[in-house]
């Protein structure tokens, strides 16, 4: 009996651990109530960490909605593909302005939070200018390849785009399977094909 | 009894470092007084922003403006010291280092007083400490900027040396001395 209890006791453990290991943000979309392509943008693309460890996705990367006629509010891309860059943001009303404020990456038992701030839009910061897709483009943080100075210096570091590898149409088949049966199918679907040609 | 006593010490010294200088007080003799002040044009939406912050209602926060400096003869990193509210002459202070040169690696500003709601501005100069005052005055720094990205237009700092000579002398009598920082680029 004590050793069953124990045996539970080890899997609970073992998969919180697992489980923390490839967490980087929600997965699976409610598609109740989800807003159409006729007045909402969803933004979609790649933000990954690209390192001497491999590839795997951004943990964590916060969204914060800055347009003060929009409510205030933050969100966590999907990730359609599990522990890899692909991700989408909720579709948001046309007009909503949204910046990456965080995210984070998980070392160990150690937490890096890497701070963004408020000012300045990146590119793949999404202004939700026109209704339907908006491609972010591919990013990854990782080492700047271009960086003219000391090598030693951290500037030489940060989110850095990658070279056009294919990434927008893997993320839209990734994103496919969630969207089924909603208003944006016929959308993800066209852009697909367009992309294969 | 002891530990009554250690904690009261604790306690007092917590208030202490964290109490703002915003009203002009003699320093310590190895402190010098950094006067500056920080405008954004046009007004941050505190309305709007309230919707990411915690608010203690006794409490209500306040956008603030802080100097990030170092001295450069030191081991220690960068600090961070509040130069208060907005549109207001703060008071931060610095310990006089043996060279007298201060780095003002760049200015900061917590909207809401939130560690994540926050923009950089960055300078990368240094100035010294003149023998015969404590009191150095750094500029009005006035930022404007676009859009709600806060894409910067302009970045200026302003000479409101008068203005903050006379609120130093009203609080500390018409004998105190003030001096303006002389900025020069600074390569580490």
């Amino acid at each position: 009996m004590r050793s069953k209890k124990g045996a539970l006791a080890a899997a609970i453990l073992i998969a919180l651990a697992l489980g923390s290991c490839v967490s980087v943000g929600p997965t699976t979309l409610d598609t109740k109530g989800l807003p159409g392509p006729e007045d909402h943008t969803l933004a979609f693309g790649y933000l990954g960490v690209h390192g001497p460890f491999g590839k795997t996705a951004m943990e964590y990367p916060r969204y914060i909605q800055l347009n003060p006629a929009f409510p205030a509010e933050v969100y966590i891309p999907f990730r359609p593909a599990g522990n890899t860059g692909y991700c989408y943001l909720y579709p948001q009303p046309v007009g909503s302005s949204w910046k990456l404020l965080s995210y984070q990456q998980t070392s160990g038992r150690s937490v890096t939070y890497f701070m963004q701030g408020v000012m300045g839009k990146n590119p793949y910061d999404p202004r939700m200018e026109a209704p339907g897709l908006l491609y972010i483009g591919a990013w990854a943080y990782g080492r700047d390849e271009s960086y003219k100075g000391s090598a030693m210096s951290m500037d030489a570091w940060g989110i850095v785009e990658l070279p056009d590898d294919g990434y927008e149409l893997r993320a839209l088949e990734a994103m496919l399977p969630s969207f089924k049966k909603t208003a944006w199918q016929p959308l993800i679907e066209r852009r697909i094909e367009e992309l294969k040609k | 009894m002891n530990k009554r006593k250690l904690a009261t010490v604790l306690i007092a010294f917590l208030a202490v470092s964290v109490w703002a200088q915003t009203k002009p007080a003699q320093p310590k003799r190895s402190e010098a007084v950094l006067i500056a002040k920080v405008r954004i044009q046009p007004a941050i939406d505190e309305g709007f922003f309230i919707g990411y912050v915690k608010v203690d209602k006794r409490k209500p926060p306040m956008t603030k403006a802080y100097l990030e400096l170092f001295s450069p003869g030191s081991i220690m990193g960068s600090r961070h010291e509040e130069i208060g509210p907005l549109n207001a002459f703060g008071y931060p202070r610095f310990a006089i280092p043996k060279d007298r040169i201060i780095v003002l690696r760049s200015i900061r500003v917590n909207i809401l007083d939130s560690g994540s709601l926050f923009f950089r501005l960055p300078f990368n100069v240094s100035f010294s400490v003149p023998e015969d005052s404590p009191f150095v005055y750094l500029g009005t720094f006035v930022l404007r900027y676009a859009d709600e990205y806060f894409t910067p237009v302009s970045f200026e700092r302003i000479d409101e040396f008068d203005e903050a000579l006379a609120e130093l002398r009203a609080a500390l009598g018409p004998q105190v001395k003030l001096n303006r920082a002389v900025f020069t680029e600074y390569q580490p």
